[in-house]
């Protein structure tokens, strides 16, 4: 847990009693984390049931929330794709980004959980 | 070592409101207090004032009085559970504008604060302080072996004051230099000025004219932050950059420091060619005695209301904005936004975007993939005009503020509207959950060094590692199931 700032390390936490050990997270240099949970469920239109989903935990957070958020390329969504939905490379990689954001991000009042379980119901909802 | 104790003028006129009730007798209170330690200094951070009733103030066994064993031990375990320092506070309400702690109070001391220290247990200091009609004094014992006498109680408000154990030696020579301006606030206020150490974060077009004051002012010591190199198209606004220095591609931070020396040589510039953003240069900000914040991003918002809040350091964020919709020029405006403790912090007054924070910590690439609509980037128009405006306003409230000279009304955020002329004051507004400056448990108010800042990890201490075990997908094929097989 070293090289993570303490409010990022609480937020683990939190995604880790959530989703138990479903979650992998390790530090991104900067204090913040990436972090990547295993097997979110996906409706019956896309490639695969399930998929991870990787975010980075900013090294400021909760200042800012997490955004956004990444597939890996093969679970293919159905077509056309959501405007929410870009393939893009991140960090050597090809992925698909997903654009959702808490625009009304309040840090004194919310909880990331609430961001990633938005992301989840906005996924299964596709 | 210098050790002093900051205060909001709130506190301390509840402080004040309690201790002299104007029945001659002594009466205390607890502070709890945050602690901001350097090599040279200490400074306590006032969290929590807890005012104590007769039944905890009682008569004493071995002077005049005596704070009940049950306070302490309730105070000194929130103290412990909160690290926070406790410093035991009362008045003697006979002294005027010198006062000191009496034997009887050094003894008592003596017998209690090694025990204070065992319950506080969280290596913060425990303290007594006295305090007279406009005096304070007292001791702070860092551990059981090293004790260091307080040599001021600064109070944080709309105005600045301090108080100290007995008056300073009057010194009415200020010089011809500053002879006009000291004729406005006195010889008095020009030796705060001298002792002043001042921060201006981003030295552009507003900071550079903000440094230039600040060193025609004659303030002792300028932190002056900017990572930033000199371009021609600056050239329009940073005071004192020159072709040549564009050409050179000058550091604004050399700028800055070449002008402020030439101006006045006794000022001492220390410049940061760095980030706000990284450990070490916003622990170099915490030190300072007011802030300036002239750079227009909201990571270096945030960061500089967090030391603002945390370490009850007076700042002022200036900034001007032209907006354009279309090509056509809807408004000219000027901001100049103080962010006291406990008053106007930029997150309560919705100046900290969390939108705007995640894009300045996105790589370029990143920012790219984020910007799936294409919106061109726009480059902000901007004029020297409208930078003199914020820097001389900003300027002034400080001056105001440290010289006692400032009228109600000094904490407003203000709006200047360059194309009518007007001011607008903007109506204050707080949020009680607010991190920065709320008063739940959660909030970094008055917490110094132990409020951990949204800075980045000094990277210079802890190298950067290689993502090795997520470079790769977690198991997606085990996980998942492919549909068209099934």
């Amino acid at each position: 847990m070293d090289a993570i700032n303490p409010e990022v390390a609480d937020a683990l936490a939190e995604v880790e009693d959530h989703f138990g050990r479903r979650v992998l997270h390790e530090a991104d240099g900067q204090g913040g984390a990436v972090v990547t949970i295993e097997a979110l469920d996906l409706p019956g239109s896309w490639a695969r049931s399930k998929a991870p989903v990787r975010f980075v935990v900013p090294y400021n957070f909760p200042a800012t929330p997490p955004y956004p958020y990444y597939l890996p390329q093969e679970v293919q969504p159905p077509t056309p794709w959501h405007q929410a939905l870009q393939p893009i490379e991140w960090r050597g990689e090809s992925m698909i980004q997903v654009s959702l954001r808490n625009n009304n991000w309040d840090p004194a009042r919310d909880r990331i959980l609430g961001c990633i379980l938005q992301v989840a119901d906005w996924l299964r909802a596709q | 070592m210098s050790t002093r104790l900051r205060i909001t003028r709130e506190a301390y006129s509840d402080l004040r409101s309690h201790l002299f009730r104007g029945d001659h007798d002594e009466h205390a209170a607890i502070l709890l207090a945050g602690v901001a330690a350097r090599p040279n200094s200490t400074r306590l951070l006032v969290r929590e004032v807890h005012l104590l009733g007769a039944n905890e103030f009682t008569p004493g066994i071995h002077g005049y009085r005596q704070l009940a064993s049950s306070a302490l031990a309730r105070l000194g375990a929130r103290a412990h559970a909160e690290r926070l320092a406790l410093i035991t506070c009362h008045s003697h309400p006979g002294a005027k504008d010198s006062v000191a702690l009496s034997k009887d109070d050094l003894a008592g001391h003596r017998r209690v604060f090694p025990h204070l220290l065992n319950i506080v247990s969280n290596g913060q200091p425990v303290g007594g302080i006295v305090l007279g009609g406009s005096s304070a004094g007292g001791e702070i014992w860092l551990d059981k072996n090293q004790r260091v006498r307080l040599d001021r109680v600064d109070v944080i408000g709309e105005t600045l004051a301090a108080l100290a154990p007995a008056p300073q030696p009057a010194n009415n020579q200020v010089g011809s230099r500053y002879d006009r301006q000291a004729r406005v606030f006195g010889a008095q206020g020009q030796q705060i000025l001298r002792r002043m150490k001042v921060a201006v974060i981003g030295l552009g077009g507003g900071g550079s004219i903000v440094s230039e004051h600040l060193a025609h002012l004659g303030v002792g010591t300028i932190l002056g932050i900017d990572f930033d190199r000199v371009e021609r198209h600056n050239l329009s606004r940073i005071v004192g950059a020159v072709s040549r220095d564009a050409k050179r591609r000058k550091k604004k931070v050399e700028v800055a420091k070449q002008l402020a020396t030439r101006v006045d040589r006794s000022v001492n510039f220390e410049a940061i060619d760095g980030d706000i953003a990284d450990t070490a240069t916003a622990a170099r900000v915490a030190e300072c005695d007011f802030i300036f914040l002239c750079t227009d991003t909201m990571t270096s918002r945030l960061i500089a209301n967090s030391i603002a809040q945390a370490h009850l350091i007076p700042m002022v964020q200036i900034g001007a904005k032209i907006d354009q919709p279309e090509g056509r020029i809807s408004s000219i405006y000027v901001a100049v936004r103080p962010s006291f403790p406990r008053h106007g912090c930029l997150a309560c007054a919705g100046m900290i975007d969390p939108v705007g924070l995640q894009r300045e910590g996105a790589t370029d690439a990143e920012r790219a993939a984020q910007n799936y609509l294409n919106l061109p980037d726009v480059i902000d128009p901007s004029v020297i005009t409208l930078n003199g405006v914020a820097a001389s306003v900003s300027t002034n409230l400080m001056l105001m503020a440290i010289t006692g000279l400032a009228q109600p009304g000094n904490y407003a955020h203000r709006l200047f509207d360059a194309r009518s002329g007007f001011w607008l004051t903007l109506e204050e507004r707080r949020d009680p959950e607010c991190l920065w400056c709320g008063e739940s448990d959660r909030s970094r108010f008055a917490r110094g060094d132990s409020a951990r800042l949204p800075v980045r990890l000094d990277m210079t201490k802890e190298p950067r590692r290689r993502l090795l075990s997520l470079s790769r997908w977690p198991r997606v094929s085990s996980l998942t199931r492919d549909r068209q097989l099934n």
